[in-house]
């Protein structure tokens, strides 16, 4: 009994030992200045009106990033109005994978006609940075006078492949919990997502 | 394995001292234990994929995880990976190479399949075809992918390739690509 105890203390202590490398929420996050599909330079700071940001680590060949792309515009439309745009970066190496080439993002985007800025983390020093190791990956920032305070990490909704069927939709409701000053109920979730490519 | 040798004691009834000891409360500890081991047992798939005879069990999280409980001497490896997840396709290879000498290390390859329903029928089932794979390939089909992440691996970001690694009691988990001499010398090292 007493060894069984001991085991489920042991997995308790293990699972608050979640150390990963990057930002966790109540971190500050780093402004950038990133190449949009429009061949302007993007950061944060240009959005003087903005709230807040979603940024969302998404690219073009990823199955997952791809069953998202329609969420994250209408994520766009509901909320950069409101203050918080999204902000896409994608961060993979496209010598890896050459889907994910500026040419195809710019391409990508104008199927699309993606709202939102689409960036490329070129040379690779930005999602580091914050952390992201999947795409898509989303990281809600909430803009203050000290900075751009990291609200939510995680998924955009609880179910990858039918957006009619997921019962929480995270990004939303973190969203709306920072417009309307209340607590935010989940600050964490986890998504199965691609890798993102880099080389060794 | 302590608790699943009591567990049997009780269920053949043969271990009538150990029984007897004990109280009241340990009952109620080990009932739930006890259930839960029989359903552990059956890991019912929810659907098979079944083009050809190729048999392709689709679990959901609870059968997967009674799928994966399965305790032995020997060593279990896991790898989760979709037929689109082009570092999951390059290692692919290793896990194979793995299986040919399974009887040599006494490990058992599975391979979870992530691809998405619409990709069942046609993608997983012509790569498995083509590739003509030899290890158990089954779908985990979870999409509320928050509720069962955390419980393979607490650090496990759920970027994929991702392996588990099996061995009695211990567990080795690992995210990102693998190669063949990681994987030997991790089975090795769990088992010594």
């Amino acid at each position: 009994m007493k060894q069984i105890i001991l085991t489920v203390l042991a997995f308790t202590a293990l699972s608050f030992t979640t150390a990963s490398e990057g930002y966790k929420v109540g971190d500050m996050a780093t402004d950038f200045s990133l190449k949009n599909v429009d061949g302007k330079m993007v950061s944060l700071a240009d959005y003087e009106d903005a709230k807040g940001y979603i940024v969302i680590f998404t690219c073009n060949h990823c199955p997952y990033a791809i069953a998202y792309e329609d969420r994250i515009i209408e994520l766009h439309n509901e909320y950069a109005a409101k203050g918080y745009p999204v902000v896409a970066i994608n961060p993979n190496d496209p010598e890896i994978n050459a889907d994910d080439s500026y040419v195809k993002m710019q391409e990508r985007a104008k199927e699309k006609a993606f709202p939102f800025a689409y960036l490329f983390d070129d040379g690779q020093k930005i999602y580091p940075q914050y952390g992201a190791t999947r795409t898509p990956h989303v990281y809600l920032l909430e803009k203050t006078e000290d900075g751009n305070v990291v609200r939510y990490i995680g998924a955009i909704d609880n179910n990858y492949e039918d957006a009619e069927a997921a019962t929480e939709h995270y990004v939303a409701d973190a969203v709306d919990a920072l417009l309307a000053g209340s607590e935010i109920e989940t600050t964490n979730t986890k998504a199965i997502g691609c890798t993102i490519k880099a080389k060794k | 394995m302590k608790t699943g040798c009591s567990i049997n004691c009780i269920n053949i009834g043969i271990c009538n001292r150990f029984r007897y000891n004990m109280k009241h409360l340990s009952l109620l500890f080990f009932l739930p234990l006890f259930l839960g081991f029989t359903s552990e047992q059956k890991a019912e798939p929810k659907q098979i994929i079944d083009p050809d005879g190729l048999n392709i069990p689709v679990y959901d999280f609870e059968n997967f995880q009674s799928y994966i409980d399965r305790s032995s001497d020997s060593v279990y490896v896991i790898n989760f990976w979709a037929t689109w997840c082009k570092p999951c396709v390059a290692e692919l290879p290793y896990f194979e190479q793995l299986t040919d000498s399974a009887s040599k290390y006494n490990v058992n390859v599975t391979l979870v399949s992530l691809d998405f329903k619409s990709n069942w029928e046609t993608g997983l089932v012509k790569f498995t075809k083509k590739m003509n794979l030899q290890s158990d390939v089954i779908v985990l089909h979870e999409p509320d992918a928050n509720s069962w992440i955390p419980k393979i691996d607490a650090d496990w970001s759920g970027a994929i390739p991702a392996t588990l690694i099996k061995y009695k009691n211990q567990t080795w988990f690992h995210e990102g690509d693998l190669d063949y001499e990681e994987l030997i010398n991790t089975i090795k090292n769990i088992k010594s």
